[in-house]
């Protein structure tokens, strides 16, 4: 599947957590996630599920008094050993080496992203002289050229201009180029497009595909929208309650979803066409009960509480493994374990599961 | 740019009439005029004015005419010869009396605000970006501590302190020798040995207060969007900080430069009194008490104008490093 793609980074069972006075809230409970060179990989999940700490973590943004507990983050270096970005000290060299030049980040509001009181050009120009120590004047024409590049018209005129003068879709094309301006190998885009009107989320989202070919570039696109999953991404990795529950290409994901997270996900998008959520007409099918506290400690697979297909005494006890229910397809949920009972699995099927 | 400072420029106009009008107005508003005074005065000491006497004086100085008349004449004469009448009480013309009390006024209002700013400034980015560390709680200790001690109880102990432990003369801001002598290099070696306890006393207040708004602005801004977006960038956390938060969160200080000239007059006063200093506070506090009209006026008129210019400076330069504003 991806030879020919360069592995870029890798995260390993990383854990993130945030001591409170009211007790410890567990952000990222063990994630796993390979980015390779040439490939979108779509992060979805609810808001809260730990995204964006993915996100930040990627590049050693994790706020206070958040802390990596456990795991890895390994970067790939050329002709060097990887690096692993958890050890690295938050605001020391290397880090702020990598910051940028080697993974850059699109944040999600176009207006506050930006400094209002500085202009465009100081703002793009900047990334590009602390990481390719050129003159101000070289700066400013490969600035130039970014700004054509992802398509803002009167590129040379826009440096002098402010944040506030330009449109939200404008505005993200600025942060699209000020996130490509030093050549990343992966771009994360964290709800790039979510602030946006749905054309010029499409028109950003073309521009990051026609980039991505251009540059051989890894890009992770953070989302709760599964409409901008289907459109731009390869592969999609599920996050439920701070770990990954399913991971597959993207097409999987839709036509066989394998875990009832996901399955629940995506039969609460409205379709046109159907009978929505495939249930009765006029009613979106949701996913019973909320998203637990997050201080607490919910044992086993984090979804219990809301799954509909929940085992008693399987699923509560330990995390579910990754299993691999196909070449590609894997999926942490207990249904597909070999390990439990076909009667038990059966059980359970059409039934519901206990809310709350 | 040009177009929002001449645009501004002209607004002044009005606001400085409107003020010219009012406070001459609010001059003339008690009952009873210099000559009130005058008698009561007399009449304390044992003497006695005749009527035609009185009313003679009140012919020769205009005290006669109606208000607008005045005010008219006033004007007129500020405007076309820079005289702003004549001091009753100082037997002197209002300027001669007024102007080096203004200048003094204006330079301990620029050493106090040159104070709070290199207080408030550093301690007020410390206490935001290191929050609730010991240094941000020493801070906000003295920071509460200044703003709740009264200006004229810290200008006693101040000048104990100094009088006792480092035996500096206090009190005024020249030595006896330096008082009446003409400007030299002595005496202004002499005043920047006075300058710094008015200095510190009226400073202390708007140090604290300057303190906990930069640290309140700072830390709504710290949390903004684009500064996780500068340091995603790969730049020096305090570089970030003092580059983005920091000159979003400095409007507070260049708006206090329109606010410290009225501060001065009218919230130190009694720290005039206490420490004897040659400013406007004292002498406007004693003209006001004898309805020494035209001296009161003319303080309230210039210092109402210098607060308007302060105001002008501090919008143009707002919207020199905010261009915000400049474009509204």
């Amino acid at each position: 599947m991806h030879h020919g793609q360069n592995k870029i980074l890798q995260i390993k069972n990383l854990h993130v957590e945030f001591p409170l006075k009211e007790g410890t809230v567990r952000a990222l409970q063990g994630v796993d996630l390979t980015f390779f060179s040439r490939e979108t990989l779509g992060l979805v999940g609810e808001s809260g599920c730990g995204k964006s700490m993915t996100a930040r973590a990627m590049l050693g943004l994790v706020p206070e008094p958040g802390e990596v507990t456990q795991g890895e983050i390994l970067l790939a270096r050329k002709d060097q050993d990887p690096i692993d970005i958890t050890k690295l000290h938050p605001d020391g060299e290397v880090i702020r080496n990598i910051r940028g030049a080697d993974i850059a980040m699109i944040f999600q509001e176009p207006m506050t992203s930006l400094s209002p009181v500085h202009t465009i050009g100081n703002q793009i120009m900047e990334a590009i002289i602390l990481h390719q120590k050129t003159s101000k004047e070289r700066a400013a024409e490969l600035a130039v050229e970014m700004l054509q590049a992802v398509g803002l018209p009167d590129a040379s005129r826009q440096l002098s201009t402010y944040p506030f003068e330009l449109s939200g879709g404008m505005r993200q094309r600025v942060m699209v180029a000020m996130a490509l301006s030093c050549d990343p190998k992966l771009l994360i885009a964290d709800e790039a497009t979510t602030a946006l009107d749905v054309t010029i989320q499409a028109q950003i989202l073309n521009l990051l595909k026609d980039i991505q070919e251009e540059r051989d570039m890894s890009i992770m696109v953070v989302t709760h929208n599964l409409g901008v999953v289907a459109a731009v991404t390869h592969r999609v990795a599920v996050m439920y309650l701070g770990r990954i529950v399913e991971e597959a290409p993207v097409e999987m994901i839709f036509e066989q979803p394998k875990h009832p997270y996901t399955q629940g996900l995506l039969a609460s998008v409205p379709k046109v066409g159907s009978k929505v959520g495939g249930r009765q007409a006029g009613r979106l099918q949701t996913i019973s009960g909320d998203v637990p506290d997050p201080l607490l400690q919910v044992s086993g697979c984090t979804f219990h509480l809301r799954c509909p297909r929940f085992m008693r005494g399987i699923c509560d006890r330990e995390v579910p493994p990754f299993i691999e229910t196909s070449e590609d397809q894997q999926v942490r949920c207990y249904l597909y374990s070999e390990d439990v009972p076909e009667a038990e699995k059966a059980q359970t099927a059409g039934g519901e599961g206990p809310r709350g | 740019m040009w177009a929002f400072v001449i645009r501004r420029l002209i607004y002044m106009i009005p606001t400085v009439f409107i003020i010219s009008l009012v406070s001459f107005i609010i001059i003339e508003l008690p009952p009873g005029d210099y000559m009130t005074t005058l008698m009561a005065s007399m009449a304390a000491e044992g003497g006695e004015m005749g009527q035609e006497e009185i009313e003679a004086l009140r012919r020769i100085y205009g005290l006669d005419q109606p208000v607008y008349v005045r005010y008219i004449n006033w004007m007129r004469n500020i405007i076309t010869r820079w005289d702003f009448g004549y001091s009753f009480e100082w037997r002197a013309p209002v300027w001669d009396v007024m102007g080096s009390r203004l200048a003094m006024t204006v330079v301990i209002s620029l050493a106090s605000l040159l104070f709070s700013w290199v207080i408030a400034l550093p301690t007020g980015i410390y206490s935001a970006v290191r929050q609730y560390s010991v240094g941000d709680y020493i801070f906000t200790f003295f920071g509460f501590l200044g703003l709740a001690t009264p200006n004229f109880l810290l200008a006693l102990v101040v000048m104990f302190l100094a009088h006792r432990y480092l035996g500096l003369s206090v009190g005024g801001l020249f030595s006896e020798q330096y008082q009446m002598a003409p400007w030299s290099l002595g005496k202004v070696v002499d005043l920047m040995k006075h300058i710094w306890i008015p200095m510190i006393i009226v400073g202390t207040a708007s140090s604290a207060s300057l303190l906990r708004i930069t640290r309140a602005n700072l830390l709504d801004e710290l949390r903004k969007p684009y500064v996780e977006t500068a340091r995603a960038k790969g730049l020096r956390m305090w570089r970030v900080v003092l580059k983005y938060p920091v000159r979003i969160a400095l409007n507070p200080f260049i708006s206090s430069i329109g606010f410290v000239l009225p501060q001065l007059v009218s919230g130190s006063v009694i720290v005039g009194v206490v420490l004897n200093l040659p400013t406007t506070g004292p002498l406007l506090l004693r003209a006001l008490q004898s309805q020494d009209m035209y001296l009161a006026g003319s303080f309230t008129l210039l210092l109402a104008t210098m607060t308007v210019i302060g105001v002008l400076i501090s919008d143009i330069l707002l919207a020199w490093i905010d261009p915000r504003i400049r474009y509204d």
